[in-house]
């Protein structure tokens, strides 16, 4: 087993800048990107010496915690009794003001489209279809089974399609 | 019809990839300074939570003694002079602002 310093080196050297585009996509705000990505690289060092699984299921493991420290950031964010999905407006709207002034519409448009997804099928669909992962390794990130992934990706391709035909892409 | 699949997978927000590195790395060195720090942090933590542990059991300690009754705050303010001379009284004999 690899010690903590070696593990860490590993997430930033060769995971460390899609981990943080990762991260972005949830959060959207640079800045909580920014504490998000901090959190996990700490975590990751922390945990690196309870980590039990194979050399191969690292990269799952540090999806998994950045997945839970940016969904940490965005709990911190809603209200009491209130859920991550009810920031769909606000994440929809903060997508405008943290795009670059050059973003294409359509590339603006499509990431306003994501935001109306429930968080579990955004999840699933980003990283399917930014980071390009397999359902198996998905579901070792996020829990759920290969079965409900599929499903949530299906979902969230039509609503963003919807979305995108809406507003005449 | 629209395909997403055949979309770029472009994001709107533009970050300079050198400047994400070079936060990736920042982040890196901020886990491993954080983490050398904690065992001292965590001997602050102990320290901070005995001395509060001692504090609290000296005026718990403090406020449950038995308290002294007006009588016996009297006689032990006075000398041994004086009590010798009140032995032959009794102490149905002290005037009444004592007992208050």
């Amino acid at each position: 087993m690899q010690g903590a310093t070696e593990i860490l080196n590993l997430a930033a050297d060769q995971y460390g800048e899609r981990l943080y585009w990762h991260i972005r996509r949830l959060v959207v705000s640079h800045d909580d990107a920014e504490d998000a990505l901090q959190e996990t690289f700490l975590k990751i060092y922390t945990k690196a010496a309870s980590f039990r699984g194979e050399s191969s299921s690292l990269p799952a493991w540090f999806y998994r915690i950045a997945t839970n420290e940016a969904l940490q950031t965005l709990r911190r964010r809603v209200r009491l009794f209130q859920s991550i999905d009810d920031l769909s407006e606000t994440l929809s709207e903060q997508v405008t003001t943290e795009s670059a002034p050059d973003a294409s519409r359509a590339s603006v448009l499509f990431q306003k489209a994501t935001m109306l997804l429930p968080t579990q099928q955004r999840v699933a669909f980003y990283l399917r279809y930014y980071d390009e992962l397999p359902y198996d390794q998905i579901a070792r990130i996020t829990g759920h089974s290969e079965g409900s992934l599929r499903t949530n990706y299906h979902y969230a391709v039509k609503t963003i399609k919807k979305y995108l035909e809406d507003h005449a892409i | 019809m629209i395909n997403i699949d055949e979309m770029k997978r472009e994001l709107p927000y533009k970050e300079n990839p050198a400047y994400i590195r070079d936060l990736v790395g920042r982040c890196r060195q901020t886990a491993l300074r954080t983490n050398a720090a904690a065992p001292a942090r965590r001997a602050w933590i102990w320290a901070v939570a005995a001395a509060a542990a001692i504090l609290i059991a000296v005026i718990g300690i403090t406020l449950s003694a038995p308290r002294k009754t007006p009588i016996e705050r009297f006689l032990a303010s006075i000398t041994d002079e004086e009590a010798a001379m009140i032995t032959d009284y009794n102490l149905e004999d002290i005037p009444e602002y004592v007992n208050e």
